[in-house]
């Protein structure tokens, strides 16, 4: 496998990259790429981070108003309970969400992609919508749900885009 | 003025929003660009009725006039009534006389039966 000049390998095509070298020096233990597979498993974790910060940083500097209507100005405390879930439910290789500021006021946590549709609307700290759609399963109809002291519903559909 | 659907605004009437740059989300699962349904929780969101816009004169170059960069999309009043909403005209004197409201509470079922039921008037690139 080889990579154009000036293009940069995607995290998959590393992982190949791993695995193919990997299998090839069988003379190589797996514990001798620890430290790369402990790196490279902790990078996207980091990735999240930074990505989510960044929006809600932005968010929260968003004057009443933002959306040109009557928007109130985005909840610090909302931002700060997204990154708390997050940080819960996040896993390695799981993809980064999207983040959308809410024209009630909150953040919202999103992800299409892997024919799931997944939305965690944060109102506030324990004040949570979730929205749930596996396209997957066709007969399997969306799923709405308050969510305020219980966020298992979360861990499934957190499995499927990790996973699938 | 009463919060009450009068039914001024028939169901066929378009319905416009202004969309942010940032409330714009990629889904892929169906391989387009489209409104993030946070971009409808608001219990009481502002809208233009096209059927106001065209008795003024106006047509939808009016609500994106002076938000460069917004994005509008149309959803018909008939859609927000289906979900049980209201559309109650709310001119605003002097600056909007097709200002509306589309009144009651957003699930995120309903945000994104919104959602489904838009098309985009004009989409940033």
């Amino acid at each position: 496998m080889s990579f154009g000049v000036g293009s940069m390998p995607s995290t998959a095509q590393t992982a190949a990259v791993y695995d193919t070298y990997a299998a090839a020096t069988p003379m190589r233990r797996a514990s001798d790429f620890a430290n790369f597979r402990r790196v490279f498993d902790a990078s996207p974790e980091r990735k999240w981070e930074v990505e989510v910060q960044k929006h809600l940083l932005n968010y929260a500097k968003l004057p009443a108003g933002w959306d040109t209507y009557n928007s109130p100005a985005i909840s610090w405390e909302a931002g700060l309970f997204a990154l708390s879930v997050l940080n819960d439910f996040m896993r390695p290789r799981t993809p980064i969400p999207q983040v959308v500021p809410s024209s009630s006021g909150g953040v919202q946590l999103e992800w299409h992609q892997k024919g799931i549709d997944l939305e965690l609307h944060i109102a506030g700290p324990y004040q949570c919508e979730f929205w749930f759609q596996d396209h997957q399963s066709p007969n399997d109809q969306p799923i709405s749900l308050d969510l305020t002291d219980d966020f298992s519903a979360l861990r499934r559909p957190i499995e499927l885009l990790t996973s699938r | 003025m009463a919060d009450v659907d009068d039914g001024s605004i028939s169901d066929a009437t378009g319905l416009l929003r202004r969309i942010r740059p940032d409330q714009i989300v990629d889904d892929q699962n169906k391989g387009l660009r489209r409104p993030s349904s946070a971009a409808f929780k608001d219990p009481v969101l502002s809208v233009d009725a096209e059927s106001l816009l065209a008795a003024h004169g106006l047509d939808w170059h009016f609500s994106l006039h002076g938000y460069q960069g917004y994005s509008l999309v149309r959803i018909r009043a008939g859609v927000a009534r289906a979900l049980g909403l209201a559309v109650i005209p709310r001119p605003i004197p002097n600056k909007n006389p097709a200002h509306t409201e589309v009144q009651g509470k957003k699930t995120q079922g309903i945000a994104n039966s919104l959602v489904a039921g838009s098309q985009w008037v004009h989409l940033e690139p």
